[in-house]
């Protein structure tokens, strides 16, 4: 079809994507579903669909000491990754790098947490999935931060439902300005506790909004038949480990196999992408250089467009090592915004406390999601703030105490096994997701003279939380206690986990949100990106994973990026199309 | 001894896990059971100190007629582990070392049987760290093992659907997990 030239045949294709995570995966089905014979590269090792989810079904009893938690052998080699607490535990550490064989040189505390094998974070993210809405899309512009953005809501809307449907969504739809509604299954339910809290904020926050959270889980049918691999969800809560019903998105479930039945779509896994190469004679890109992860060897693949979604800090870095007579500094980085803006959401702080009653009451079902609170500062005039910018949202949840009461209660002999069979009282905790302002101060950049066990440029980050965001939580905290307490929660109790350089744990990155290395602009001298994800002065080469946020929103960024990705794919297949690229 | 904790280290990340040994439903029923882990010896702790560890579990949670106890689960076995995989060489010396001082002072293998549960009840008042750790290790032992979790709590591997508020008494105790 479009090969270059007889020699360069196997490998030539019409589409390169770079990483087959969250944002790869659209950009393969999209384009191999419009015909495009597409390579994925990916730098990880292959992973097969249920088949490698080896822990899915274990429980406590069968890892040693009863628990999943990390050993302390294991710590030694994820000394970033188990920094948020969660994410490494031998459950699901295969899912995450391992700090000793992939470093990178944090010039100030910077959690990048990442995993390299095929379907990238797609398999551990938390599947929240909410939209930005013209409030976002407006911010930059209106309070004059930063760039504006090209697009706005009814740019993304429809790709918002497109890819919604494709994925599906479980949640409920409310109305809101700020948090627009989208094509949702049936919502999962509160809990009695929960139940109280909604009534009791709307009751005395002038009908604050207290929804159930947006998740990409099969709580229904699919509308369309696209792929095999997906099932109901069986509320086990054991996702990260990878579902065994594909019962949640991710791009082994969703996404590549419905690119793999095209017969478009060619995956090659242990391929790491070091560079783009640039052809002055076209003023596009031609192709990528590849380095094998296993033998280190190199060699090159040759596209009509590329598509780099190795996610936002990767991206960048192929980027600013694709250095060229035409782009000294990197591709596409005539703005010098390349690797700038680093942003990511703050979130550690919030509150907890108690709720009486409810004694007869419980639930079933481990419930893979919890409550979401949409954004109400700053969405009009009377939410405006004076001392910062911009919002947050909080996630968070009830429960019943479980057997571990007893243990406070410091129960022994028969009165312990008597305790063991009531569950304690209910507690409910809210956390803040608040928004981070793109800040040119906040970057990474490559150092040459120093080199990763790969042979690329170790990858600097020089990136902090800045005022903006740290003024911000002290709101996040009180408007939490705040809530509790008005829907009658005893006890309560606030929690704020950054505001103390000590905390490394706690520093940028900690959302696993980071974005905003190569931002989409209406200005090639200030932005990288175009409006429709296309580098402004190579416009073969769309970045549609995180790297191309101009501003980051309150909201679990990952469904944006999946119609950011699902609207390029189809300008760069119409631009083919009419000869443009 | 240090080569062979080396060894069994390097094996930790492996996934694969162990099955506890099930005492037959008739001991369990009984109120009796053979050994719950028949030819285990322990790693980190010492063989004196895991009987007194599994002494004191199966005074804290001594089970019922229905319902099984620490004597069914080998406490000392989870403590072991949890000593050997997951605490720091800090942690794992203060426990030693905690040991060792309350060793000192009372032998509580020899102690009658009546007045076990009395002795523990003051020490965890008198907020004796080593009667503490063991206490809180026994419990948290006993809940997240097989039979603590499917005998004693309500274990639901795949609940299939779910429900926001229902009456306690459908589920009847507290989830395991
Ligand atoms: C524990 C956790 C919870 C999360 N929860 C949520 C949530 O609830 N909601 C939400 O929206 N987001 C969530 N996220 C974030 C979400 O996972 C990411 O935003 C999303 O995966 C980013 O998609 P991506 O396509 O940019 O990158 P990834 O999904 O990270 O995929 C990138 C891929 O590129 C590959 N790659 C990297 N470098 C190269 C290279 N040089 N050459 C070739 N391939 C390369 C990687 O191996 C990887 O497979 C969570 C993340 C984690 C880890
Ligand atoms: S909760 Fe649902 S999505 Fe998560 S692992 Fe279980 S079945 Fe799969």
């Amino acid at each position: 079809m479009y090969f270059n030239s007889k020699g360069d045949e196997e490998v030539t294709y019409d589409a390169i994507v770079v990483g087959s995570g969250i944002s790869g995966g659209w950009a393969a089905k999209e384009l191999a579903e419009k015909g495009l014979k597409t390579i994925v590269l990916e730098r990880g090792r292959k992973v097969e669909h249920i088949v490698d989810y080896t822990t899915a079904s274990m429980e406590k009893w069968d890892f040693k000491g009863n628990t999943e938690r990390p050993t302390q052998e294991q710590l030694k080699d994820y000394e970033v990754q188990a920094r948020s607490g969660y994410t490494v535990n031998q459950g699901h550490s295969h899912w995450f790098v391992k700090d000793t064989e992939h470093p990178f040189v944090e010039v100030k505390p910077f959690n990048w947490m990442r995993g390299y094998h095929l379907g990238g974070r797609s398999i551990t993210w938390g599947r929240q999935s909410y939209r930005l809405s013209e409030m976002d899309f407006e911010a930059n512009a209106k309070d004059g931060t930063a760039v504006d953005w090209p697009i706005r809501y009814a740019d993304m809307k429809p790709w918002y439902d497109y890819v919604e449907t494709h994925i599906g969504v479980s949640g409920q739809n409310e109305g809101l300005a700020q948090l627009p509604d989208g094509k949702y299954l049936p919502p999962m339910e509160m809990n009695c506790v929960e139940q109280k809290f909604k009534k009791g904020v709307a009751g005395n926050f002038g009908g604050r909004m207290v929804t159930m959270g947006r998740t990409a889980h099969l709580t229904g049918q699919l509308s369309h038949n696209k792929t095999s691999k997906r099932g109901q969800c069986q509320f086990r809560n054991r996702c990260m480990r990878g579902c065994p019903y594909g019962a949640y998105f991710s791009s082994l479930s969703s996404t590549l196999p419905v690119a793999e039945q095209t017969g478009n779509l060619t995956i090659v896994c242990n391929s790491i992408v070091a560079g783009v190469i640039y052809d002055p004679e076209t003023n596009k890109a031609k192709g990528v250089r590849v380095i094998d992860a296993l033998t280190k060897e190199t060699r090159e693949v040759y596209a009509k467009i590329i598509f780099l979604n190795a996610s936002a800090i990767a991206t960048a870095s192929i980027l600013l090592n694709s250095k060229s007579e035409r782009f000294p500094n990197g591709l596409g980085n005539d703005s010098g915004e390349l690797g700038h803006n680093i942003m990511d959401h703050h979130l550690g702080v919030g509150a907890r406390g108690e709720f009486e009653g409810f004694q007869d009451k419980y639930y079933k079902g481990r419930r893979p999601n919890g409550v979401y609170v949409p954004r109400f500062r700053n969405i009009d005039n009377a939410s405006m703030r004076k001392d910062y910018i911009r919002g947050f949202g909080y996630q968070g949840g009830a429960s019943r105490e479980g057997w571990y009461k007893v243990v406070k209660e410091m129960k022994l002999g028969k009165e312990l096994m008597e305790s063991l069979q009531t569950p304690g009282y209910w507690t409910m905790g809210i956390m803040g997701f608040g928004e981070c302002l793109p800040d040119h101060r906040n970057k990474m950049f490559l150092d040459e003279d120093n080199l990763d066990p790969f042979g690329m440029p170790m990858i600097h980050i020089d990136a902090e939380w800045q005022e903006n965001e740290l003024i911000m939580r002290n709101d996040m905290a009180t408007s939490a206690a705040e809530m509790l307490e008005a829907a009658g929660a005893k006890n309560v109790s606030t929690y704020e986990t950054i505001n103390n350089n000590d905390k490394k744990n706690r520093a940028m990155g900690i959302g696993i949100h980071e974005m905003g290395t190569a931002r989409m602009g209406r200005d090639p001298k200030t932005s990288v990106l175009n409006k429709y994800n296309q580098i402004h002065a190579c416009q073969n080469v769309y970045i549609t994973d995180g790297a191309a946020m101009t501003s980051a929103g309150c909201q679990n960024p990952s469904l944006t990026y999946m119609a950011l990705t699902a609207r390029a794919a189809d300008h760069a297949v119409s631009e083919l199309k009419k000869m443009n690229l | 001894m240090m080569m062979n904790r080396r060894d069994v280290l390097k094996t930790a990340g492996l996934v694969l896990g162990y099955t506890l040994t099930a005492g037959t439903a008739a001991a369990v029923l009984g109120g009796c059971s053979a050994d719950a882990t028949p030819g285990w010896s322990p790693s980190f702790l010492t063989a004196d100190q895991a009987k007194v560890i599994n002494g004191m579990a199966e005074v804290i949670i001594p089970g019922t007629d229905k319902m099984p106890g620490a004597k069914d689960v080998n406490i000392a076995k989870f403590i072991d582990e949890t000593y050997m995989y997951y605490k720091t060489p800090e942690q794992q010396q203060s426990l030693n070392d905690d040991f060792k001082a309350f060793a000192e002072e009372h032998d509580f293998g020899a102690m009658k049987d009546g007045e076990k549960m009395a002795f523990i009840k003051s020490e965890l008042e008198k907020g004796s760290k080593f009667v503490k750790t063991v206490y809180e290790q026994s419990v948290t032992g006993f809940c997240t093992s097989e039979k603590g979790s499917k005998e004693v709590l309500v274990f639901d591997p795949i609940p299939g659907s779910q429900k926001g508020c229902i009456p306690l008494e459908e589920v009847g105790g507290i989830w395991a997990i």
